[in-house]
């Protein structure tokens, strides 16, 4: 924590210091100071040979002369041409073969992709299949979550959580297109795609293609050359620190029958309620979900909370939306935002508590190295102060210790981001109670007691949540005294481990102290001494 | 969820875009129009010096951090940027690797301002006016922090001089270096921490301000 805090102030201290500004450079008066360097490059580049000495007047003479004007003029002409022509999304022109392939595949009927994700020791990390069929029907799955379109429902099982979730279809099934088979699927791919062929490495019946997909992947396909059907694709993903890699996948086109689209809700699944609208029901909300109970029915009237949200109630079909308070210039979330920890809970049930936390892939992590406590892979919340650190050891146990639906990432060109479809599943949580008192055992009413910092433990994964109150006091995660003194803090998540309090009375000086978790549902050993003194101001 | 989970679930498509967004924000740089830089070396390697030009802007930012972090004087700093840009274009047959053009692009621009540097030193014997702080920082503070910054290895301070003189990104950074992104923050914790150490040491207190 203490370490964190001086690398912020660090990074303060080192901007301040060498601030430099973002500068544009102007190649145009560069060029102007460099001509006779471009004149020279030119010249070697057409394979000319330019007489260095007398270079510069011979230039004002060619420069100054009519011919070289209409010349130069037919020049730009030409240059526009090629530069229109080729700054536009950029499509390899030489790979006429590879529109083949492209049309090959969209016309595919029915296309079985097998993958397998290697980590970097060999380790295989994931496998997972999917099938398409007749372009509407979609069927993806993994060890830990199964995804059907049958074309007009979707139906979504999470299976470490036993946990069903219905919703209407998306239609063709583009929009599950991973990534990786984008390539196979449209020719007007921007992100700097480029497509080349390897002639050296294919033979008469396979083609081989080297696929450079921005910054997302990279690899090689094998085509087979009769039918131009993308057989086998290995590459590696650029993404993830510390984790699998290298993937590989492979293609089938035998006939699939419909069973395998068939929406069918195991028995061991609880069923989630489906969520009838995507309306938005308010304009600057960015968070969008709904609270359900363990048996899948809305929890109408429930407080909803999330770090740099305001806080929300749920409506009778147990949906919320949350907005995002304007603290700086931009009114939306981004990546920096995240990872997110979002809890929702009835005042009247102290202790039952929904709770997730919504992660963004593209959240900068730092990788610890191990003399670091905190070794392991950090994610932090970074917009001002760091809300929700995440310290993460196995990236597979925390997916499947983080409770609820972490929602669905959608951001179009004229809307901000945000985060919809987060279900959140109420649960047994925890609470602590505990007395205040002063330095003569006598206890103190009227007393403030809030969470300063909350850390819940996720196997070996933690998660560090501050500012858990935000501008206003709404949430249990803050409580005043009674006439005894007795305070009690409530609807805390099962898995809390540690937390540090804080409290404060008038007259006295303010307190701060850090609890662990014996493991119980309710703490109530916590027993903060007040001093008299210099009365804290403390704002809110 | 991680990489793997998202690419294969309908969240890829989603987050793509608004990756995309992110990335224009920050960059201002158009992701269909911003070609791919390989691409660039090569139509510059053709006689191309709009590519050329692109390419320089592209990593002007990056060469005047590097430049600063030997010369610690702004104005010197890009003037070396400009004339790295004028070298390289005289060798441009030179580059080896099209795909580490940055790379080889900062070697050039660590040499020119060790160039400039030296040149300094031999006709300015009194002490050099850039050389001092900036009178806009001029306190305590920044300069201590100025003697922690010139206590690390010119790597470990060209490293902090990229990072925070014009904020590059972990990405700009690793291509700037030649190094993978998770070594470009492992080399930036590290020489952090050194900093600190430093700072504590020379009575500083603990680094929190």
């Amino acid at each position: 924590m203490n370490e964190q805090r001086n690398r912020k102030s660090l990074d303060d201290l080192i901007s301040r210091t060498i601030d430099g500004e973002i500068l544009e450079f102007d190649f145009n008066t560069w060029k102007k100071h460099h001509q006779h360097d471009i004149h020279e490059f030119k010249a070697r580049t057409q394979g000319q040979r330019v007489d260095t000495p007398k270079a510069s007047d011979l230039w004002r003479t060619i420069i100054k002369s009519k011919i070289t004007k209409l010349a130069a003029a037919a020049v730009v002409i030409l240059a526009l041409l090629i530069g229109i022509h080729q700054f536009g999304p950029y499509i390899d022109l030489t790979s006429t073969a590879w529109a083949r392939v492209v049309k090959a595949f969209n016309e595919a009927t029915d296309i079985h992709v097998v993958k397998r994700s290697v980590a970097m020791e060999g380790r295989i990390t994931r496998e997972s299949e999917s099938w398409i069929s007749n372009q509407t029907l979609y069927r993806a799955e993994t060890h830990h979550w199964c995804i059907i379109d049958d074309g007009r429902e979707v139906l979504t099982l999470y299976k470490d959580h036993k946990i069903a979730h219905v919703r209407e279809s998306r239609g063709p099934y583009w929009d599950y297109t991973p990534l990786i088979l984008k390539v196979f699927r449209d020719n007007e791919f921007g992100n700097g795609t480029a497509i080349t062929r390897l002639p050296q490495e294919g033979n008469d019946e396979v083609h081989v293609y080297q696929i450079y997909f921005g910054d997302y992947w990279q690899g090689k396909a094998w085509v087979d050359a009769a039918s131009n059907l993308p057989m086998r694709v290995a590459g590696l993903e650029n993404e993830g620190v510390g984790q699998g890699k290298e993937f590989e996948m492979a293609f089938a086109y035998e006939p699939i029958p419909d069973e395998r689209f068939k929406i069918v809700i195991p028995p061991y699944c609880r069923e989630l309620p489906r969520i009838v609208s995507r309306e938005r029901p308010e304009e600057r909300a960015v968070l969008f979900g709904t609270v359900v109970d363990e048996q899948g029915y809305p929890v109408a009237g429930a407080l909803v909370r999330a770090s740099y949200a305001e806080y929300g109630r749920t409506d009778e079909n147990g949906r919320f939306a949350l907005a995002v308070p304007p603290s700086d210039a931009s009114n939306s979330l981004s990546p920096r935002d995240f990872p997110m920890f979002v809890w929702a809970f009835e005042e009247n049930e102290p202790y039952r508590v929904a709770w997730t936390i919504i992660r963004h892939r593209r959240n900068e992590r730092r990788l610890l190295e191990e003399d670091d406590p905190d070794y392991g892979v950090l994610e932090l919340t970074e917009r001002g102060v760091e809300l929700v650190k995440l310290v993460i050891r196995d990236e597979d146990e925390l997916n499947q210790s983080i409770a609820g639906n972490t929602g669905e990432f959608f951001s179009d060109l004229h809307a901000d981001l945000q985060v919809q479809d987060i279900v959140l599943v109420m649960e047994q949580g925890s609470a602590i109670t505990g007395w205040v008192n002063n330095s003569f055992g006598e206890p103190i009413v009227n007393a403030s007691v809030g969470i300063e910092e909350l850390q819940l433990q996720l196997g070996g994964n933690r998660i560090t949540v501050s500012k858990l109150l935000g501008h206003d006091l709404k949430g249990n995660f803050f409580a005043v005294t009674d006439d005894e003194g007795n305070y009690s803090l409530r609807n805390l998540p099962a898995c809390w481990k540690r937390v540090r309090l804080k409290a404060v009375a008038p007259g006295h000086r303010a307190v701060e102290a850090e609890f662990e978790s014996d493991g119980d549902i309710v703490t109530d050993s916590c027993a903060l001494p007040l001093l008299e003194g210099v009365e804290d101001v403390v704002f809110f | 969820m991680d990489f793997f989970a998202v690419i294969f679930s309908p969240k890829a498509y989603y987050i793509l875009e608004a990756d995309q967004q992110d990335f224009q924000k920050k960059t201002g740089l158009d992701f269909v129009t911003d070609k791919l830089e390989t691409e660039l070396v090569e139509l510059a390697l053709n006689g191309s010096v709009d590519s050329f030009g692109r390419l320089c802007s592209r990593y002007y930012n990056s060469m005047v951090a590097v430049a600063y972090s030997v010369l610690t004087d702004h104005h010197l700093a890009q003037d070396a940027a400009q004339e790295t840009f004028a070298r390289a274009l005289k060798n441009l047959e030179k580059l080896k690797r099209k795909q580490s053009f940055a790379l080889w692009l900062a070697g050039i621009c660590r040499n020119v301002a060790l160039d400039m540097a030296k040149a300094k030193s031999r006709h300015v014997n009194i002490e050099d006016q850039s050389q001092l702080p900036d009178t806009r920082t001029q306190n305590s503070d920044s300069h201590a922090v100025r003697h922690a910054i010139d206590n690390l290895s010119p790597s470990e301070k060209e490293l902090i001089v990229l990072r925070y003189y014009n904020r590059l990104s972990h990405q700009q950074m690793s291509a700037v270096l030649g190094l993978s992104k998770p070594a470009v923050n492992n080399r930036l914790i590290r020489a952090r921490r050194k900093m600190a150490k430093y700072l504590q040491r020379n009575g500083f207190g603990q680094v929190q301000l």
